[in-house]
């Protein structure tokens, strides 16, 4: 059994755009996999579905064989705890400290009123500051998150979803915001962590070249479909026109 | 490459007539007279010309009106401090010169001499035809010091530290502030809560409480304090609840937006750990609100601070109430004291209150 297991996603908006047609795939526990495509391919859509923040109109998300797409948002919290999202824009919450942000991955796994006035328990705080460390930010740590460049900010972002201890890491073009130099140390971060925890990381990304030097495996989105699925040294110049000029292929 | 607009000339057969009025139109220095621009000049006319006649404002009635004016401004000066004594001091400080500040005589001079009444009375018993009994009553130096010059080279003693008669009540007001600032911030959280968009559990639950909000805020405070005070009694107990109730309208709405404004990718990306709907809150909606929600109460405060003073006029405690005595008794000089006395403390208080802001944002 996978650890991951999509079929036939399918999500139309209200809107009436249709962001998924028909994906399917399967990954396992340990894999490095870039999500690659044009803008509006269906990426973050596709990520989104996977943690239950969008639900597909049509299709299953089945993780660790429980079939997320149908539960109901408090059984979706369970879920969500062991799954790190890293997004574009960082999202940390700028007025608060690092560690407090980092500390926000724990969120998830307290219900009671500790939680509510950020009340963390050592051994909570330990995971904090252990995912700080891995990531070179523990000198940050009491400085306020909006005190951060933009690298350290995203790596920041790392921290609080290794805080999470997850099994999955879902990366929304983590470096598209950042410069050349810095987002390959962010990539770097980003795989060597992941393959630490033997988690399964799906990282949307723009920049090809750079995800082939960190990933194992390449999926193409293109217009909501999956239309290139394999090992980062089948990606050649046929693929990629697939997957990126697809409108000019077909013409 | 700066891209040109296209010139179009006018041509003799008039084929792109309106584009070239456009561009025309663009070059022209002053706006054109419309239609429309003459009914709206006319419109703003007839309003004012319609107020200026509804209030009466004309600058004739100011101009008979100046010489009052400068009458009650000469009786303002100089200002009286009321000076009350507070607390005798452990030494004298001898002057060589008096200003008089209204200074009222300590309590214990006040009271009457018993020894030198016994004398006197002593002396009229002796000589019945010589009957005179001075009683040297505190009120006798106090009524003596109005006739003194504001200043003067006459020598004079300190031997008490003194308080202008009106600060207990700028104390009282500034209290008044304080709680009814906090209560009302309390009272105001819960209904920022749910007349904000983003947060309101249901769009009939937002209606609802935007109207009761419109509602509370159509009352002045000074209504809010008649009502308290016949509820609760005359005193500051009514001013707290006045300014408590009175603000909720204003600030809930000012919270509201607060919350309306802050980022939600933030608090998406909270939601995505796992996070419940009450952590979220906790951890991503708070710490964005309290730095503006914060500005807000500071101002509240500063607002609060001047409305209880005026709360005083109905009965509800503060200055207001030493204010109006002083004005119905035509003790203008003692009113100009007092108001100087009120301005120096709302001016500390901004300072300090702009202080704590500057730090918080």
């Amino acid at each position: 059994m996978s650890l991951l297991d999509v079929r036939d996603l399918r999500l139309i908006y209200p809107n009436g755009h249709e962001a998924l047609k028909r994906v399917s795939f399967k990954a396992e526990a340990g894999e490095i996999i870039a999500l690659i495509g044009r803008s509006g391919a269906g990426k973050s859509t596709l990520l989104r579905c996977i943690n239950g923040l969008e639900r597909p109109t049509e299709g299953e998300v089945i993780l660790d064989g429980q079939v997320i797409t149908r539960m109901s948002e408090r059984q979706l919290r369970e879920v969500r705890r062991r799954i790190g999202f890293i997004w574009q824009e960082h999202n940390l919450v700028e007025r608060l400290p690092v560690l407090t942000n980092v500390l926000t991955g724990r969120l998830g796994y307290k219900s009671g009123l500790d939680g509510l006035i950020g009340y963390f328990t050592r051994s909570e705080r330990e995971v904090a500051v252990r995912s700080l460390e891995r990531v070179n930010l523990l000198h940050r740590a009491k400085q306020r998150a909006d005190r951060l460049s933009g690298g350290e900010k995203q790596r920041a972002s790392i921290a609080r979803a290794l805080t999470q201890q997850p099994r999955i890491i879902l990366a929304d073009e983590p470096v598209a915001s950042l410069d050349p130099e810095l987002a390959v140390q962010v990539m770097s971060d980003l795989a060597r962590v992941a393959r630490e925890d033997g988690a399964l990381a799906l990282i949307s990304i723009h920049q090809v070249e750079l995800a082939k030097s960190f990933v194992d495996r390449v999926i193409g989105l293109a217009q909501g479909v999956v239309v290139f699925d394999g090992p980062t040294d089948q990606l050649n110049q046929d693929v990629m026109d697939r997957v990126y000029r697809f409108d000019k292929v077909l013409a | 490459m700066a891209q040109e607009l296209p010139i179009v000339k006018p041509d003799a057969t008039g084929a792109k007539p309106q584009q070239s009025a456009a561009r025309e139109d663009l070059l022209r220095p002053l706006p054109r007279i419309t239609a429309r621009g003459l009914i709206v000049a006319a419109v703003v006319f007839i309003v004012y010309w319609w107020g200026v006649q509804g209030t009466n404002a004309r600058p004739s009635e100011l101009i008979e009106g100046i010489p009052n004016i400068v009458n009650f401004l000469v009786r303002l000066v100089p200002p009286n401090f009321d000076m009350q004594p507070v607390a005798r001091l452990p030494f004298t400080i001898n002057l060589p010169f008096t200003i008089n500040l209204g200074i009222v005589a300590p309590a214990e001079e006040s009271q009457i001499d018993v020894e030198q009444i016994a004398r006197q009375l002593e002396a009229i018993q002796a000589d019945p035809s010589n009957a005179s009994l001075d009683l040297a009553l505190g009120d006798g130096l106090s009524e003596a010091q109005e006739d003194l010059p504001f200043f003067s080279w006459q020598p004079s003693q300190v031997t008490h530290l003194y308080l202008p008669g009106v600060v207990p009540y700028v104390i009282e007001t500034i209290q008044i502030a304080i709680i009814g600032t906090t209560l009302s911030i309390l009272l105001s959280i819960p209904f920022g809560l749910l007349a904000a968009r983003n947060i309101s559990p249901h769009p009939v639950v937002y209606q609802a409480t935007r109207l009761v909000m419109n509602a509370i805020r159509a009352v002045p405070e000074l209504i809010f304090a008649l009502v308290f005070v016949a509820a609760v009694g005359l005193g500051p107990f009514a001013g707290v609840l006045a300014l408590a109730i009175g603000a909720i309208g204003f600030m809930a709405k000012l919270y509201a937006e607060s919350i309306e404004q802050i980022d939600p990718q933030q608090v998406m990306a909270l939601r995505a750990t796992g996070a419940s709907g009450l952590q979220v809150f906790c951890f991503s909606v708070i710490p964005q609100v309290l730095p503006l929600a914060a500005a807000y109460s500071l101002q509240l405060f500063e607002h609060n601070v001047r409305a209880a003073t005026i709360l005083g006029l109905v009965g509800a405690g503060g200055v207001g109430f030493i204010l109006q005595k002083y004005m119905a008794l035509f003790q203008y000089r003692e009113l100009m004291g007092a108001v100087i006395i009120l301005i120096i403390a709302v001016t500390i208080i901004d300072r300090i209150s702009d202080r704590i802001r500057k730090r918080i944002i």
